[in-house]
């Protein structure tokens, strides 16, 4: 019992230890590229206003072009769940389970789609400001980012509306439409313990992956304000996100906790 | 999670498919497959619940087997 107390204050030892190495040898790689930022040559400091220009006229192709890629991707897939469901001889359960699976796929690919679509937007904007267009060009450019944006957010619509409703065809039970504002609640309020319980894990990883990223992005935040004088925002953009995923894991930690108290 | 069950033979017994079961119990039938599967363990509540409608006792249809690792 007391050789057991031993070791495990020994391996709190060794965790105090790596942890303090890992926070000096964060601080010393902070003070280098602080140090370092200083006698970085302008034009370096230009690149990423280079790559934007360079970029600008491909632009429109690359966002139309996989916005296409993942569209054909989700259509298809979604396609073929529902041929394998029309398909089903009502006996084998295993084939509805497989169905279930599949339809995973063009959900994330919709999502992923969603996520670029949010970045590639604002980025046209910047792409706006580029040397690289002439008289009235800037129009045009902004016009097909504009109809583009316009059909992703279409067709992501459509395929989230198309594997719902495939979705419900398998569990009737299921509620929820894509055009509720509220939908993940309702969705949450017509799914069971088991179903519960995987969102419920699938969240607490999604909370500690994001809080991973924040960290990660907090230290490229805050060297690209020192080599290429992005300002505070991007950081405070990063403390946000960190700040929100805290407060509401911890409210709705503390919340539960009270409840099972009662 | 070393919970065993024959919740598929006594589901067989009473000849209905995993849909209707998980009417029965009041639960999906993406979690019925899981329990049968064995990739989910039910609360209490279901348990009980699914022993109710198969017409036996918990003990019955699930059984805890001592993880010896």
């Amino acid at each position: 019992m007391m050789g057991h107390s031993v070791d495990k204050e020994k391996k709190e030892g060794y965790l105090i230890f790596r942890f303090i190495l890992i926070i000096l040898g964060c601080w010393a790689a902070g003070y280098f590229v602080g140090r370092g930022a200083a006698h970085i040559p302008d034009d370096y400091l230009k690149l990423p206003q280079r790559i934007l220009e360079n970029g600008t006229r491909f632009f429109p192709f690359v966002f139309a072009g996989y916005n296409i890629i993942l569209a054909l991707s989700c259509f298809i897939l979604n396609y073929r769940a529902k041929k394998r469901l029309t398909e089903w001889d009502g006996v084998d359960e295993d084939v509805l389970d497989s169905v279930d699976h599949k339809l995973n796929y063009p959900i994330f690919l919709a999502n992923i789609a969603m996520i670029m679509n949010m970045f590639s937007f604002p980025l046209a904007i910047e792409m706006t400001e580029s040397p690289v267009f002439e008289n009235g060009e800037q129009e045009i450019f902004m016009a097909a980012v504009m109809v583009i944006l316009f059909l992703g957010f279409v067709w992501i619509t459509a395929v989230q509306y198309t594997v719902l409703k495939l979705t419900r065809r398998m569990n009737p039970e299921k509620r929820g439409s894509v055009f509720q504002l509220n939908f993940h609640k309702i969705w949450e309020s017509s799914c069971d313990e088991a179903e519960k319980m995987a969102m419920y894990q699938a969240g607490f990883r999604a909370f500690k992956t994001v809080s991973n990223t924040c960290m990660v992005l907090w230290i490229v935040t805050l060297t690209m304000q020192l080599l290429f004088q992005t300002g505070i925002f991007p950081v405070l953009c990063v403390c946000i996100i960190f700040l929100a995923g805290n407060i509401s894991y911890f409210v709705a930690a503390m919340k539960n906790e009270s409840a099972n108290r009662r | 999670m070393p919970l065993y069950n024959r919740l598929k033979e006594y589901r067989a017994r009473l000849g209905v498919n995993q849909q209707q079961m998980g009417a029965l119990v009041g639960t999906s039938r993406q979690t019925i497959s899981q329990i049968e599967r064995g990739d989910y363990s039910p609360s209490v509540t279901l348990a009980l619940k699914i022993a109710k409608v198969c017409g036996t006792t918990v003990e019955e249809i699930f059984e805890y087997v001592e993880d010896v690792r």
